[in-house]
């Protein structure tokens, strides 16, 4: 079944548009949810928000073009919003590995003066990727949207470790430096 | 601004970004540089030229000197006899007894000897020709008795212990049928 046959579902408020979803692209949403929380349950959870987060925002949107990505956003922002938590209840700091690597590129940031609306500033950093080589732009999209491990990103791409952690560091210099020209970052 | 609000940022990034990482990433081949091609190509020719130049020189050297001993005996049988041919005059002072008196050669000696090699050669093309005649003859026998198009899985041209023979690989029905053509003809076609 195709992208367009399965928004025209949810858009008659067809409940078989939701199995057809999970057929299509549980498995992928699952495996993103598993690769931010780390754990079967929460991403199984994670997973089945998903679909009612969709089943709400179909309509009005009807992301044909983009199904997948859409999904993806959503199971993404559900499975942050576990490890948040989780932070929250110091159980476990698993995206301090993450925030604090980002952190290199907004190194100087005014923090009064710099606050910056999260849409807007998610269409700079969308900018600065169209720029980058696909390379480099799958590298940082893998760690920093899907959250992989550098492990996980060496048996991807076939790099050895020291290639992709060179990539990385090469890709948060030049994101920086980026942000810095557009006057985000001191 | 801080590491989790660019974290939380990225979901905004275009969908199309998103599902071109998400896709498995396409091994580039690694393409050759088309001189370096040539330049590898230039140097295995280099090579081939330069082995058959001392091959075809090492051969001529071995025909020159056997063109001499030759002729040393012939002049020795002549001198036995009290007299000497012009040819064996004129070829003994450079014509020494030992082997390598090829070597010495002098230039009208060498080019009669590259003559009779490359009349030796042509003798050999020639029956190495009668040779591929008998084969096709053998092999339209073949054909017609097996129906079969293909009658020989391969042939070429090989050098055996110096002698260019032809190789032929057939299966082991055609090897029976030919053993049985072959011992039918007088020919005495070698087939390996």
């Amino acid at each position: 079944m195709t992208d367009t046959e399965i928004i025209d579902l949810y858009l008659e408020r067809d409940q078989s548009a939701v199995q057809h979803t999970s057929d299509k692209y549980g498995v992928r949403l699952r495996r993103i949810a598993e690769g931010i929380t780390r754990d079967a349950g929460s991403a199984e959870e994670c997973e089945n928000d998903t679909y009612l987060k969709t089943w709400e925002a179909v309509p009005p949107s009807e992301p044909r073009d983009y199904f997948f990505a859409f999904l993806a956003r959503i199971t993404r922002h559900l499975s942050l919003d576990v490890c948040k938590e989780r932070n929250r209840l110091k159980r476990k700091a698993e995206l301090s590995e993450f925030t604090k690597e980002l952190e290199e590129c907004i190194a100087g940031a005014d923090d009064t003066a710099g606050e910056v609306e999260g849409k807007l500033l998610g269409e700079i950093i969308g900018k600065w990727l169209h720029a980058q080589s696909e390379e480099q732009r799958n590298i940082f999209l893998r760690r920093y949207w899907y959250m992989d491990s550098v492990e996980e990103i060496v048996r991807r791409f076939g790099y050895s470790e020291s290639k992709v952690k060179s990539v990385l560091f090469r890709s948060r210099n030049s994101l920086k430096e980026y942000l810095r020209k557009e006057g985000y970052v001191a | 601004m801080t590491g989790m609000d660019l974290l939380d940022a990225m979901e905004h990034v275009d969908p199309k970004l998103i599902e071109a990482a998400e896709n498995p990433p396409v091994k580039k081949k690694k393409v050759v540089p088309f001189v370096w091609t040539g330049a590898a190509a230039a140097a295995c020719l280099a090579v081939i030229a330069g082995v058959s130049f001392i091959v075809v020189q090492s051969r001529s050297m071995g025909g020159n000197a056997a063109a001499s001993a030759d002729t040393a005996a012939e002049a020795s049988a002549y001198e036995e006899m009290g007299e000497m041919p012009e040819a064996a005059m004129d070829a003994m002072p450079e014509v020494g007894a030992d082997a390598d008196a090829g070597a010495m050669l002098a230039p009208e000696a060498a080019a009669e000897g590259a003559e009779r090699e490359d009349a030796a050669m042509a003798e050999n093309a020639a029956e190495i020709s009668s040779e591929a005649q008998i084969i096709a003859q053998l092999n339209e026998e073949l054909q017609e008795r097996t129906a079969d198009e293909t009658a020989f899985q391969s042939i070429e041209l090989v050098m055996k212990d110096g002698t260019p023979t032809l190789q032929v690989t057939i299966t082991k029905e055609q090897a029976d049928l030919y053993d049985t053509l072959l011992h039918r003809r007088s020919d005495g076609c070698r087939i390996h």
